[in-house]
């Protein structure tokens, strides 16, 4: 391996900070029901995981809608459907407190997926 | 558990290197490569009580979808 | 049955001068169905020092060295035996189209790095886009996201140097200045050089480049899910 410009300190802090953050993901991530709050807990992870199937079948409707294997009334039943889902994984998470980002039970090198 | 998780420590140790080409082989070694499990821990009470490996399960459902559109006859995506 | 410690998925065994693990323990080479992987015996996962990472990376370089098409397994994946025969006959498929991919190809990393990421176009209107549902068009959204979210419109004055010779582009973007995006390149074994030509004849611009490598293509390994 020849030598390569190197980066500058800017850059290098820049590419560990973000290594930093995907490596982070490699520890079997922990789901831990918080007896003060069971309700809030099982919410989280039930939509958590929602979440991750809906974006893991919106992934495969847009390969099939870029391959054409869905018909056009296919394409707008699937997107209206996973839209809705969106929404209502919103709206149960609004009333347990829990916004967008607090759905990231971070599944792990799985979660690299989304 | 048979495997000790790696920490977050050791991780942060690691990165912490002017080192750019340490970080090249973080990047390949840590978040690159072939994934042979992707696991979940899941407790109550503080307690660790089940370890659940997802990778077999759900890769498996994903190729199923594909040869199910190889049978119908649809283009695969 | 005890853990083995995985370093690498091959289509082919690999000849027998390789060497040994990162532990100094044997390789061996465990079949299941058409699919190979490159194992050595371990009680525990290494801890994660920079001799394990470096130890490893020279096992991955010495099998690479020895077959035509290697898949680079993560770091740390220890399992038990029969787990991983049951995994790779699950993956066969995707394992060998992913073998196939990498065959005889090795990969450079790029760095793209600035201040600000670059101009995207603004996407232009689907033809009929006016007839479309509003679940078309949020598919359609979706998948423009989807789309830049792995592209790297940066090297778009490169892309007649660079695409004799890429065989295959993965980007994942950062656009946390003063890094961008990394994109990993896979060119022909010994095309290294000719690639750097490329990117060090890049014009001078808001955009600065550092490409490494060559590595085994652990960017190309696939994610398990499709």
């Amino acid at each position: 391996m020849t030598r390569e410009p190197s980066l500058h300190v800017r850059e290098l802090e820049s590419l560990r900070a973000e290594l930093e953050r995907r490596v982070g993901e490699f520890s079997p991530p922990r789901w831990n029901a918080d007896p003060e709050d069971v309700q809030r807990s099982v919410a989280r992870l039930v939509l958590t995981l929602v979440e991750f199937l809906r974006q893991l079948m919106e992934r495969q409707a847009i390969r099939r809608m870029e391959a054409g294997t869905l018909t056009p009334e296919e394409t707008e039943d699937v997107g209206r459907a996973l839209m809705r889902l969106e929404d209502t994984i919103r709206d149960i998470g609004a009333r347990f407190g829990l916004a967008p980002e607090d759905l990231n039970l971070d599944l792990g090198p799985l979660g690299r997926l989304l | 558990m048979r495997d000790r998780p790696l920490s977050r420590e050791e991780t942060r140790a690691i990165l912490s290197t002017s080192d750019s080409s340490l970080l090249d082989v973080v990047d390949n070694l840590l978040t690159k490569g072939v994934v042979l499990s992707g696991d979940v821990v899941l407790g109550i009470a503080g307690i660790d009580l089940i370890y659940a490996r997802l990778s077999v399960l759900l890769c498996a459902a994903d190729r199923v979808l594909d040869r199910r559109d190889d049978a119908a006859g649809a283009p695969r995506p | 049955m005890s853990d083995v410690y995985v370093y690498a998925v091959l289509g082919e065994a690999p000849r027998p001068d390789v060497g040994a693990g990162l532990s100094d323990e044997p390789l061996r080479v465990l079949r299941s169905g058409d699919v190979l992987a490159a194992v050595g015996e371990m009680s525990a996962r290494p801890a994660v020092t920079e001799a394990a990472l470096r130890a490893h990376d020279a096992v991955i370089r010495r099998l690479a060295g020895a077959v035509d098409a290697i898949l680079p397994v993560r770091f740390g994946s220890l399992l038990p035996e029969s787990s991983l025969a049951d995994l790779l006959r699950v993956r066969a498929r995707e394992l060998i189209e992913a073998l196939a991919l990498v065959a005889g190809r090795e990969q450079m990393t790029l760095r793209v790095l600035g201040e600000a990421p670059a101009e995207r176009d603004r996407a232009s209107p689907e033809p009929d886009s006016a007839d479309l549902g509003p679940g078309a068009r949020y598919l359609a959204a979706r998948r423009d996201e989807w789309r830049r979210a792995r592209e790297a419109p940066e090297l778009a004055p490169l892309r007649p140097m660079l695409d004799p010779l890429v065989r295959a582009e993965h980007v994942t973007r950062h656009d946390t200045p003063p890094l961008l995006a990394s994109v990993y390149h896979l060119i022909d074994r010994g095309a290294a050089d000719a690639y750097r030509a490329v990117i060090g004849g890049a014009p001078p611009g808001a955009v600065r480049l550092a490409a490494t490598g060559p590595w085994p293509p652990y960017a190309f390994a696939p994610e398990g899910l499709g």
